[in-house]
């Protein structure tokens, strides 16, 4: 009887368990609520893809806990991967150049080359380094197997041959 | 050992279950399950309880 017992309890204790991870993921991926925030410091992240091409910036060089690339050549694009729907993104850029540039993001929003380009809605600097905010509504967004693409533009780099390290990219996701 | 057995066989069907769950959700929804969990150790679970299963069925 008790082995019986013991039997059933630990039967309904998995199934429990596996009802769990079920919910969990439902609520994971379907919550009405909360944000999200990734930090993209240049190293291989499952929300964000690499930046492309490679033919217009370096590899990530990588020095203690900070990684940096240098933007060299106009546009580069990186996909975002929206673990849920969001209504709002914040993406706010680190970078550093030594003289002033006008820095731009873009997100797709219909097939082809079709982009919302923005520019900053607020600089932060801070002697050499600098944070550009942009925010962009994501019901406007080409949502394409959950990834919305972005575009970096600094079109000064192709007109005078100038430079832009990029230190770090953060996103704050919001509903 | 009987009981252990048996327990044994309820991991298994369960295991089995949850897995092929979760399989079906990843390739109807990329990402699923992906993004917040690893399915291989469901599988993992299955193929040892599966194992367990077999030696004992020797005895």
């Amino acid at each position: 009887m008790n082995n019986l017992r013991l039997i059933a309890i630990t039967k309904y204790c998995f199934w429990f368990l596996a009802v769990a991870l079920v919910i969990f993921l439902l609520w994971k991926n379907y919550s009405p609520l909360g944000s999200q925030h990734i930090d993209f410091n240049l190293m291989p992240n499952i929300f964000v893809s690499e930046i492309n091409p490679s033919a217009r910036i370096t590899a990530p060089f990588c020095e203690k806990d900070s990684c940096s690339q240098i933007m060299f050549g106009d546009p580069l694009y990186f996909d975002l991967l929206l673990a849920r729907k969001f209504d709002l993104a914040t993406i706010k850029i680190y970078y550093s150049s030594d003289v002033d540039i006008d820095l731009r993001l873009g997100m797709q929003t219909r097939e082809g080359w079709n982009y919302m380009i923005k520019t900053p809605d607020k600089i932060d600097k801070l002697e050499t380094l600098a944070t550009a905010e942009f925010s962009f509504p994501l019901s406007q967004a080409l949502v394409n197997k959950r990834r919305i693409n972005f575009i970096i533009s600094a079109p000064e780099i192709r007109t005078e041959d100038k430079e832009i390290t990029i230190h770090k990219i953060e996103f704050d996701l919001k509903r | 050992m009987p009981t252990l057995q048996s327990i044994n066989n309820e991991l298994f069907k369960c295991s089995i279950i949850l897995y092929l769950i979760l399989f079906i959700i990843e390739w109807l929804l990329p990402g699923f399950v992906s993004l917040y969990f690893n399915s291989s150790v469901v599988l993992i679970v299955a193929i040892l309880s599966g194992c367990f299963h077999v030696l004992t069925l020797k005895d």
